[in-house]
């Protein structure tokens, strides 16, 4: 971690420290205004286009610790259509391909939809029926059936290759962060409760497990990194690739890591009250959003069976 | 100085150059099983060997990152580099680190030349990965040390020109005290080697006997009795490198160009694995150039490296569809060296174990 980072780390947990993760099924966290009024959905964006400048680096830094907080709040969807739409994005907008299940829908101000095909154009959920729907997560994902009234156009935004490739970057650092999130409340339960006579992280196995969490941890944080630099310093194609790459990592440790912390809670990690379930439901929900494991497993492994050894170890040995 | 992607280049040339000729086989587990001192001598040639020592030992003054950069293309190309493998990688660091002048003057730019092959003698038929339980003696007597034991798993101890050695000078109750770093001639009287054949029929590993070898006393590396805090440092060298994650790269290459779309997805994982801990080698590469010995990070890499080592071989398994293996294709060289991956250099259980220790310390 640089010293930027650090610093980043230290705002993220002075405003995230002492918060409850508790609050009712499809609401915005509380916490949710004080992000947006320090400007936490702009980082990332230059201020000359509307943004509270900041690099990618820095947002990511921020959406991973609000992630590990367990605070259910649209950071991820809001920093997209910042990004998208600069000084034209006001209020929550959320960036979709289709308003069959939109995030945190019945919040948002208006819907910025990008089918694959044909313009963007918004759409402003006032003018439009909203039927509501829940993520494993207990996140709004609504479908909004938009009456005639509710159109409007849109600028032209950036394609959709370098959208998924932005939000791919995003949604793997808020898998890294929620995981994150579920080690530490892991650690401080195996090593705070006893059982036999000693606390659990003198059971041999229990230990293993727990380090087997950390050294994902460590894995995906270089990946998710690795891609950041990418977006930051490489071509658009080693972006994609190298979110690609962190995706994959971090919806693979994201099932690895929630199975783990469950195991290790014992009974205690499964219910309502206790505040793990703010990181694994997270984990769970978010690891198929910005493009399913498996979609982006299929995309990387042809892309590499495409460019042959060669072009597959340039890309792991060029810049990013 | 050679900017790195020239030095990619360079490195790229000469490999293609040699297997063009037919002059070695592209093998998996090269760095370990493919030994070539003609091979070693032409990268010695090139500045390629000891690169990042500083300059009045005969290395480049490169930095770790440069350094990178010639072991994976060697690594990736399967190159046969196990002669100088070892003593370019953490002897000779080691001696840099620990070493008197007249150590370093001595053995230095012997292994800078690939003159000076080096075997290991940690392992012992007690003394695996618990490493502090060595046996092996070394006495003090007129002008130097006499040394008595058994090393064990010793790869290329039949090649060597010199081995590290770790033995017992103290016989402190802290089995972690009293341990003492050395330099031996192979050729010293009292040597004997033995081959272990491994379950491939290949030979590199042998058993080492020690009776009463006499060590000079300018041979031991660093403080005596303080082996363990300098083999330590010296493990985040043996761990974090790119061998730890390549070894069975040459099959993931010979996949790229024949598997079909029904292994993409399975690719795809792999591939970005392998993005992880290419990045993690890098992590270990700018932590060791700036200083610091990244025992934690190098045991993680190792963790995850040689876990993924195996893996390739599971998916190009399935991918090749039932035909039968041949244990000379290098998918069936690389399934029977794959049982060492996660052993050598420190058992994967006991590399989780020291991770686990410090997170519940933390």
């Amino acid at each position: 971690m640089s010293e930027r980072d650090s610093l980043i780390a230290d705002v993220a947990a002075d405003v995230l420290g002492g918060i409850t993760e508790q609050a009712p099924e499809g609401a915005v966290h509380p916490v949710w205004p004080t992000l947006v009024e320090l400007g936490w959905p702009q980082v990332g964006v230059p201020e000359d286009a509307g943004g509270a400048g900041g690099s990618l680096g820095d947002l990511v830094e921020l959406i991973s610790a609000t992630a590990a907080s367990g605070v259910s709040v649209p950071l991820v969807d809001a920093a997209l259509s910042h990004w998208l739409l600069g000084e034209r994005c006001s209020g929550l907008v959320v960036a979709v391909e289709s308003l069959r299940a939109v995030p945190w829908g019945r919040h948002a101000d208006r819907v910025l939809l990008r089918p694959a095909d044909g313009p963007a154009r918004f759409v402003d959920p006032a003018a439009a029926e909203v039927v509501p729907g829940l993520d494993l997560a207990g996140a709004p994902r609504d479908e909004i059936r938009p009456g005639p009234d509710a159109f409007s156009p849109a600028p032209e935004v950036a394609p959709h290759r370098a959208v998924r490739a932005r939000a791919g970057v995003l949604n793997a650092a808020a898998l890294l962060g929620a995981a994150r999130g579920a080690y530490e409340l892991t650690r401080r339960h195996v090593t705070e409760r006893e059982q036999f006579g000693r606390p659990l992280v003198a059971i041999k196995a229990v230990a293993s497990g727990l380090a087997e969490m950390q050294v994902r941890l460590v894995a995906v944080a270089a990946v998710v990194d690795r891609a950041v630099a990418a977006h930051e310093r490489g071509t658009a194609e080693e972006a994609f690739a190298a979110t690609a790459a962190a995706r994959i990592s971090a919806a693979g440790a994201a099932t690895d890591v929630a199975a783990a912390a469950h195991q290790l809670h014992g009974a205690m990690g499964v219910t309502r009250e206790h505040p793990l379930h703010h990181r694994t439901r997270k984990l769970w929900a978010w690891r198929d959003d910005a493009g399913s494991e498996r979609e982006w497993s299929l995309r990387l492994g042809r892309e590499a069976l495409a460019a042959g050894e060669i072009g597959v170890w340039e890309r792991l040995t060029g810049p990013g | 100085m050679t900017a790195p992607e020239e030095l990619r280049d360079q490195v790229r040339e000469l490999c293609r150059t040699w297997r063009d000729a037919g002059r070695y086989r592209p093998r998996p587990d090269a760095w370990l099983r493919s030994f070539d001192p003609e091979f070693s001598r032409e990268l010695a040639a090139r500045g390629w060997i000891g690169m990042t020592w500083p300059r009045e030992v005969g290395g480049a003054g490169r930095s770790h990152l440069a350094r990178l950069v010639v072991t994976e293309e060697l690594l990736r190309a399967g190159a046969p580099v196990a002669a100088h493998w070892i003593g370019d990688r953490q002897i000779g660091p080691s001696i840099l680190r620990h070493g008197t002048p007249r150590l370093r003057a001595e053995i230095l730019p012997g292994i800078v030349a690939a003159d000076h092959v080096f075997c290991l003698g940690m392992s012992e038929p007690d003394a695996g990965s618990d490493l502090a339980a060595v046996r092996t003696t070394a006495a003090p007597v007129d002008g130097g040390w006499s040394v008595t034991g058994r090393k064990i798993w010793t790869s290329h101890a039949h090649r060597a020109t010199h081995a590290y050695l770790l033995a017992r000078t103290g016989r402190e109750a802290d089995k972690h005290a009293g341990l003492t770093e050395f330099v031996v001639d192979m050729s010293a009287p009292g040597v004997a080697v033995s081959p272990i054949v491994d379950m491939a029929g290949s030979h590199h590993f042998n058993e080492v006997v020690l009776d009463e070898v006499f060590v000079p006393g300018h041979r031991v590396i660093g403080e005596v009795g303080q082996g363990w805090r300098q083999v330590t440092e010296q493990l985040a060298h043996e761990r974090g490198g790119p061998e730890r994650v390549l070894s069975t790269y040459p099959v993931l290459a010979g996949l790229l160009e024949t598997a079909d779309d029904t292994a993409a997805a399975e690719i795809g994982e792999l591939i970005a694995r392998l993005a992880g801990l290419r990045a993690l080698c890098v992590r270990v590469a700018e932590e060791l150039d700036a200083g610091r010995a990244p025992v934690r990070a190098a045991a993680t890499l190792k963790y995850l490296g040689t876990a993924f080592e195996r893996d390739v071989l599971d998916v190009a398994r399935r991918a090749a569809g039932g035909d039968p293996v041949a244990p000379d294709s290098p998918l069936g060289e690389a399934l029977l060296a794959s049982p060492g991956f996660g052993i050598r250099g420190g058992a994967s259980e006991v590399l989780l174990s020291l991770l686990a220790k410090e997170e519940a310390r933390r």
